[in-house]
């Protein structure tokens, strides 16, 4: 399998998972982020009582809902393509050629540690909540949870891999990639937190963040599930009839 | 890198793949009017169109928002 025909199946199986997800987003997520904009309003609106009108939206609601769907089918096809080329490396030299549970572990990593492992520090938070002011060191402070998060992933994943051409026991194999991951979460754990006031009501945040995770958890599971489909489909001898 | 390994086309392909990866997830999840400030001026920075239009995805994603 050539590299620019993993990075297209990476693509088309990102661009799918994400628009599960958007649509995922679009049903189960948005009652909870307008609940937290309704709140947002009310909020902004008893602080500046007598003084200058509400800040005018740039886009209805409506545009918003819409720019979900695009904003996780972009991102998921984004993350298809960098899939794809890990997936090259990872199984380049693989003779076993099993697409599917071969996707299905990279996609359970990927989710592990672009997502998951930042999120336990910095977990998402609902519309309203955030300092505008802070926008920068927060952003700052997620990007180096994503780069130990998948570094710690990669270095697990690197270790099994050793630890089981020398012939090391499975639970060995495993205990090492459980240490590399503690080992990357402690990391995380030690940047600076997140000190923005959370103002909204506790079920409105869990729920939000549970909705977070499950949105994460199409996106993956989508990417994984659609590219081991086309990996195993691409496995099949072609029909000798079938069109090119 | 030398211009011999770009012509290697795994190499040329998976370099073009990251770029426009990157920069995809960077205009959905964190651009603050960066990238439209070029052609919009000062207008990109205030009403933060790219930011405004994914803020809903954004926010579900996970990604630091106002
Ligand atoms: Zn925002």
């Amino acid at each position: 399998m050539t590299v620019p025909a993993l990075l297209r199946r990476g693509l088309l199986a990102g661009l799918l998972a994400g628009l599960f997800a958007g649509l995922f987003g679009l049903a189960a997520a948005e009652p909870t982020i307008g609940a937290a904009i309704r709140l947002e309003g009310e909020h902004a609106h008893a602080h500046t009582a007598g003084g200058e009108p509400a800040e005018q939206e740039v886009f209805s609601r409506g545009v918003q809902q819409f720019g979900l769907v695009v904003a996780t089918t972009v991102t998921g096809g984004s993350l298809g393509l960098l899939f794809g080329l890990v997936y090259a490396g990872v199984y380049a030299r693989d003779r076993r050629k099993r697409p599917w549970r071969q996707a299905l572990a990279l996609a359970a990593a990927g989710f592990v540690g672009v997502f998951l492992l930042p999120f336990l520090k910095y977990p998402a938070n609902p519309p309203g909540v955030g300092d505008p002011a802070t926008v920068n060191q927060r952003t700052a402070a997620w990007l180096m949870a994503i780069v130990l998060g998948v570094l710690g992933v990669g270095l697990a994943w690197w270790a099994r891999r050793r630890l089981a051409e020398q012939g090391r026991p499975e639970p060995v194999q495993h205990l090492a990639m459980a240490a590399i991951v503690v080992a990357a979460l402690a990391g995380i754990w030690l940047l600076p937190a997140n000190t923005d006031p959370i103002e909204v009501p506790a079920h409105l945040l869990w729920q939000f963040r549970l909705l977070s995770v499950a949105t994460q958890l199409v996106l993956w599971g989508g990417l994984g599930a659609v590219f081991g489909l086309l990996g195993e489909r691409a496995l099949r001898p072609a029909p000798a009839d079938g069109a090119a | 890198m030398s211009a011999h390994v770009l012509k290697n086309p795994a190499v040329l392909a998976g370099t073009l793949a990251v770029l426009a990866a990157l920069f995809a997830l960077f205009a959905t999840l964190l651009d603050q009017g960066q990238l439209l400030t070029p052609v919009l001026g000062k207008a990109a920075q205030t009403a933060n169109y790219l930011h405004e239009f994914t803020h809903d995805g954004r926010h579900l994603l996970g990604a630091p928002c106002h």
